[in-house]
């Protein structure tokens, strides 16, 4: 697996607040990746580092085989990116934005940036304050596409879009990375989202990694095991057990263990990526990291 | 890089290039205008009674004239300090396009110095246009001569070299103080300030040291010491070190003593004015008009200087929003 994205160690902090600390992490190139946290987890900081709009405070990241801060030129020629809030100049019709895209690129696909635009019937000689927030969004991704980026960075793409724009987003994320072999990386809240469309997997919390890989092999290494009630304290001291639900005579585990079979008298229910995100999600403490690797110091 | 620049400052670029051209078409009309008039007073002899009163009407009304456009000469520097210079950074921070402007192909670094170097391209013509327009101005008020008050160095503060160091220096004040402070509404507070600081600690201050004052003596009994010339209508009558009586020791004397040797001489009999002033002599500092064009240069060079200062920090904060 080769990596679009490599943070070792990875550490952001504003002020006092460390938005990130020690994230180690790879996002693998050709792939669809969702990164997945609650507000404030992180994820903005992380898509802004790759990009080299933020520097990190420790630790390294790499884009694309670059230092975004050392090497910004390859970075910003090869990554395109859609910021949260969609920021585009308000008082440029869609076709200046255009033009702006084609002055600052070098690799910049004029032909399919508006066609993508026309076919979706928005109006390039329209100013983009008076466009709707879904033809905004487009236009945003038309700026970022339009750079013909080996690797794509999106902050939420689907928030405030109305459910139809949402599928059409996201039908136009596939075929390009299907068309162009293009690696995503996308944060959304958004867990029907993320299964319809990606294939891997990062979940952040506090500033940390708490999981990251392939989703359906995250899928098949966790399990729901349902069982007679046992002592909270034994669940919560047990390694493996992600997330554990007692009620009078039940004991539900939502548990990572490779293989293993379930215990006697136990029920074994595969989970769903909604059950799996929010395990995480409700037990922040909860880490499934393997070591992170060395890259900087090995170079 | 251009058309970005461009695209983003055009409407700034459109309002300056109206301003001006109302400005110019104001001078020019007025110098047609005036010229016109001049005509008629100068051909109106003798310069008592009735032509006497048209001249001071005419002279006093040029200069109102004047005034109106040393302000717009004096005021124009800060403003585009504070409309493009303080605006440049925050406002791209707080409509998050500084996400748009610095993810794309060309990298912060560059993005900065072509923008900056635009800028002060735009800044330096339209600065230079303007201190033309009141140089014109200015040179024909001068031909109208008869107008003491109106001596080159009147027109220190509207000749082109210092108008358009004036003009880099605020530029360079309000995109630092932009860079500085993240927000559009304290930066340009901080460029107003800075700038008003600054443009008047050194025109007062500092502007008639730039070089040493040409020292003029005057004996009291009216013999001029040899060598410095008297200080003729063009050279700048030092106001920071202003005329003094000496006695013949040197030392200089008090206004009492100026008073009262002035009151022993008046009703002047012959016999004791010569003696009570013997020795004593004024002093008069000045700087000649020859010096006029070094002292832009020296003034302007110090803003430029300043301005390059200012437009390397900046670079270093647009460079730390990180």
């Amino acid at each position: 697996m080769t990596a679009a994205i490599e943070a070792t160690a990875l550490s952001k902090r504003f002020r006092r607040v460390w938005a990130l600390r020690d994230c180690s992490l790879q996002v693998p190139a050709g792939h669809i990746t969702a990164l997945v946290g609650p507000n404030g987890a992180g994820k903005t900081t992380l898509l802004n580092l790759a990009i080299g709009l933020l520097a990190p405070s420790a630790g390294g990241i790499r884009t694309l085989g670059w230092d975004p801060q050392r090497q910004p030129e390859p970075v910003l020629e090869r990554v395109g990116y859609v910021p949260q809030e969609r920021p585009l100049y308000p008082d440029f019709t869609v076709d200046e934005t255009l033009h702006m895209g084609r002055a600052l690129n070098p690799r910049w696909d004029e032909g399919g940036t508006r066609g993508r635009l026309l076919r979706r019937g928005i109006p390039l000689d329209r100013r983009v304050r008076h466009l709707s927030g879904g033809q905004r969004a487009q236009v945003s991704l038309a700026l970022a596409l339009g750079k013909r980026p080996e690797l794509l960075l999106l902050d939420e793409p689907a928030a405030a879009l109305d459910p139809l724009a949402r599928r059409e987003l996201l039908t136009e994320l596939v075929d390009t990375v299907a068309a162009d072999g293009t690696t995503v990386l996308l944060s959304s809240h958004l867990i029907a989202d993320v299964e319809r469309v990606c294939d891997h997997l990062v979940i952040i919390s506090q500033g940390r990694v708490q999981l990251a890989g392939d989703i359906d092999a995250l899928r098949e290494e966790h399990r729901l095991l349902v069982g007679p009630r046992m002592d909270p304290a034994v669940a919560a001291a047990d390694p493996t057990v992600v997330s554990a639900r007692h009620t009078g005579r039940e004991t539900a585990l939502l548990v990572r263990r490779d293989g293993a079979s379930s215990p006697a008298g136990w029920r074994s229910e595969p989970v769903s990526l909604e059950e799996l995100v929010l395990a995480y999600l409700e037990n922040p403490a909860v880490g499934a990291l393997p070591p992170p690797t060395l890259v900087e110091a090995a170079s | 890089m251009t058309w970005f620049t461009w695209r983003q400052h055009r409407s700034n670029a459109a309002f300056a290039g109206a301003m001006l051209l109302v400005l110019g078409v104001a001078v020019i009309y007025l110098s047609i205008a005036g010229a016109g008039l001049l005509a008629e007073v100068r051909s109106c002899t003798p310069a008592q009674g009735a032509c006497g009163a048209m001249q001071a009407w005419f002279n006093s009304n040029l200069q109102t004239w004047w005034g109106l456009v040393l302000m717009v000469v004096v005021v124009v520097p800060v403003l585009i300090g504070m409309a493009i210079g303080a605006r440049l950074i925050p406002r791209e921070l707080e409509a998050g396009t500084h996400l748009v402007a610095w993810s794309q192909g060309v990298p912060r670094g560059r993005w900065f110095l072509v923008r900056a170097a635009l800028l002060v391209l735009g800044a330096a013509v339209a600065a230079a246009v303007l201190a033309a327009i009141a140089q014109g101005w200015f040179a024909m008020q001068r031909d109208l001569g008869g107008n003491p008050v109106l001596s080159i160095w009147g027109g220190f503060d509207s000749a082109p070299p210092v108008v358009i160091a004036y003009t880099l220096f605020a530029l360079a004040l309000g995109i630092a103080a932009g860079a500085a402070l993240r927000r559009t509404q304290p930066a340009m507070a901080v460029t107003l300030v800075g700038f008003i600081a600054v443009r008047v600690s050194i025109a007062v201050l500092a502007r008639w040291r730039y070089l040493p004052p040409v020292v003029f003596h005057e004996l009291a009994g009216g013999q001029l010491t040899a060598g410095t010339p008297a200080p003729g209508p063009d050279d700048w009558l030092l106001n920071s070190a202003p005329p003094g009586f000496f006695d013949a020791a040197g030392h200089p004397l008090n206004a009492a003593s100026v008073s009262q040797l002035i009151s022993r001489c008046t009703g002047n009999t012959q016999a004791t004015c010569p003696r009570a002033l013997a020795g004593v002599y004024s002093l008069t500092q000045y700087q000649p008009a020859s010096r006029f064009w070094l002292f832009q240069g020296i003034e302007a060079g110090l803003f430029v200087l300043l301005a390059a200062l200012l437009f390397a920090l900046a670079y270093r904060l647009v460079m730390r929003i990180r």
